[in-house]
């Protein structure tokens, strides 16, 4: 059973569609990254997830359960933290989880004895004032302890590292592939080096589909052989590479770092193929040669593309 | 049941914590203490300012139970709905909801829950405000009864009651908090031009405001029966259209 199945979903705003036919399937267990620029609609894929938003089209499921626009069933496994949560200042954190605690249907006991290692957690154990005094960085941690708190199955973030510092965001990116060992993680970004560093699996939204997704290695992997790297030891050589007509083809995708450039290519043998023809054709003895495995940022920049 | 009475109390708090109650009971409270001694003494006040006004007819318990009942159905009502004004509307904008929603709240216990705690609090500074209105009269006019006083308290209270319901559900309907106000005043003008004239005159809910009348006598408690069956009537759909209207908004 899948954490949350999406078929076919597609959503318009005002006529302009933001989903146009979504699939996704995110397994139970790990953390999933789901990244898109800005105003892809990964906001709005998990508002339809959340049953915030209706459809206009398709159906998403989660842990098998249908959901549905306003009835709120399914989410009493899931936990959401959104990515700016709001909170009612005029509570302490612990009366807020509290309450959170009260509406899920836990007992007073068990919300309290969760709220404290929660916040112990979260590092807000000593926060004792107002929510309305807290700094940005807390009420993400706030956040989050709140959608921990009835031990939920699948935990949707919304960018949950923007507008924290370099620390913060670390200490929340730890802290969600702690959670993702126990529970199935999903969350948004446009910070890829986020997404690279924690989760095990990826989707890339545009176009308001899903363009690619799945195990990182794997992406990574499957257009790894499009690429070819070569170091050589003076610029001179390289731009007496670059100006081989075995090269021409590829020239237009070149990227140049120093005296190294990275060429791409849908068919990864023809270019080391051309690659090496060329370094003989010039009489240039490269320091090295050899095929790269994409990044996220590739793998995404070629998308967007 | 067990979410509705957790925001319940988590309104309630909102309501002491942000003044809104505090501001209430100083209005009902104020209005309560204020009519009696201003029907007593307006006069005499005038005439000692040199105003040229000549003391007039000595005013009876019964003005000054009407003189309350005006002032706090009129000045008293609208500022209790202008301070719940954005009850559902402000949450929204504000994003305090989403979490809430997404925790497994019901939308119809949101509904409730904020008219529920409107009218926890209107009733709180309402029936205190009468009672000190009932004790200055009773001081001010020793002996003199006013037997349609408790009567026009009551049915002045549904009115109000009503008129939430109606505000709610404006809250629900529109984002800006004027809206419902301006709702909520349109049903009340509505209410009050078919109780002028016309078939629907005995049964409009705007009848129970007329408290001065109900007070003195004139209008007998029989026949509010009638207006306070259209009013509960007139609330229970307002709260209907409130909930259907929430369950369908985008948070």
């Amino acid at each position: 059973m899948s954490a949350l199945e999406m078929r076919g979903v597609r959503v318009a705003f005002s006529g302009r569609p933001v989903l146009d036919g979504v699939d996704l399937e995110v397994p139970e267990g790990g953390v999933f990254g789901f990244i898109g620029r800005n105003g892809a609609g990964k906001t709005t894929t998990m508002k339809v997830a959340l049953g915030l938003l209706r459809p206009d089209a398709g159906e998403a499921r989660v842990l098998g359960e249908r959901v549905r626009f306003g009835d709120s069933r399914t989410n009493r496994e899931v936990g959401y933290l959104p990515d700016v949560p709001e909170f009612y200042g005029h509570m302490t954190a612990e009366r807020y989880l509290a309450l959170c605690g009260e509406v899920a249907g836990m007992g007073r006991a068990e919300t309290r004895s969760r709220a404290a290692e929660l916040l112990d957690l979260v590092g807000l154990a000593s926060a004792r004032g107002r929510v309305s005094g807290f700094s940005r960085g807390m009420r993400q941690r706030l956040g989050i302890a709140q959608a921990l708190l009835s031990r939920p199955r699948l935990v949707i973030c919304d960018e949950p590292t923007s507008a924290l510092d370099p620390v913060g965001r670390r200490e929340v990116l730890d802290l969600l592939a702690e959670i993702g060992r126990g529970a199935t993680v999903l969350f948004s970004t446009h910070v890829l080096s986020d997404v690279e560093r924690v989760c095990d699996r990826v989707a890339i939204l545009h176009g308001g589909r899903v363009a690619m997704a799945g195990a990182l290695a794997d992406l990574r992997g499957a257009r790894g052989g499009n690429r070819v790297r070569v170091e050589v030891a003076g610029a001179a050589d390289l731009d007496a590479l670059l100006a081989r007509p075995e090269l021409v083809p590829f020239a237009a995708g070149a990227e140049r770092d120093g005296l190294s450039c990275t060429l791409r290519a849908a068919d990864g043998r023809a270019l080391m193929g051309a690659r090496l023809e060329a370094l003989r054709a010039a009489g240039v003895c490269p320091v090295s040669v050899g095929a790269v495995e994409p990044t996220l940022e590739d793998l995404f920049c070629e998308e967007e593309i | 049941m067990r979410g509705y009475l957790a925001f319940l109390r988590k309104e309630l708090g909102e309501a002491v914590a942000g003044r809104r109650l505090a501001v209430m009971a100083a209005l009902f409270c104020g209005l309560g203490m204020a009519s009696p001694f201003l029907t007593r003494y307006t006069s005499e006040i005038l005439a000692a300012l040199g105003s040229g006004v000549s003391a007039s007819a000595p005013r009876t318990a019964a003005d000054a139970w009407g003189a309350f009942f005006n002032n706090a159905s009129g000045l008293g009502l609208s500022i209790t709905l202008i301070l719940w004004a954005g009850v559902v509307s402000q949450e929204v904008s504000r994003g305090t909801l989403l979490l809430m929603v997404t925790r497994g709240l019901p939308r119809p216990a949101v509904v409730m829950a904020k008219w529920t705690s409107a009218v926890a609090c209107f009733t709180a500074c309402w029936w205190p405000g009468c009672a000190l209105a009932s004790f200055y009269i009773g001081t001010l006019w020793p002996g003199e009864a006013v037997p349609g006083a408790l009567a026009a308290a009551g049915a002045a209270w549904v009115a109000g009651v009503m008129c939430l319901g109606v505000l709610v559900l404006g809250s629900c309907l529109f984002r800006q908090p004027f809206a419902a106000v301006v709702l909520a005043g349109a049903v009340v003008a509505a209410l009050s031009l078919a109780s002028a004239a016309g078939p629907l005159a005995p049964l409009s809910p705007a009848r129970l405001l007329s408290g001065a009348a109900i007070a003195a006598g004139e209008v007998s408690a029989g026949s509010l029966v009638p207006p306070l069956v259209a009013a509960t009537a007139v609330c229970a759909a307002a709260l209907a259209g409130a909930v259907a209207a929430f369950s369908r908004r985008r948070l």
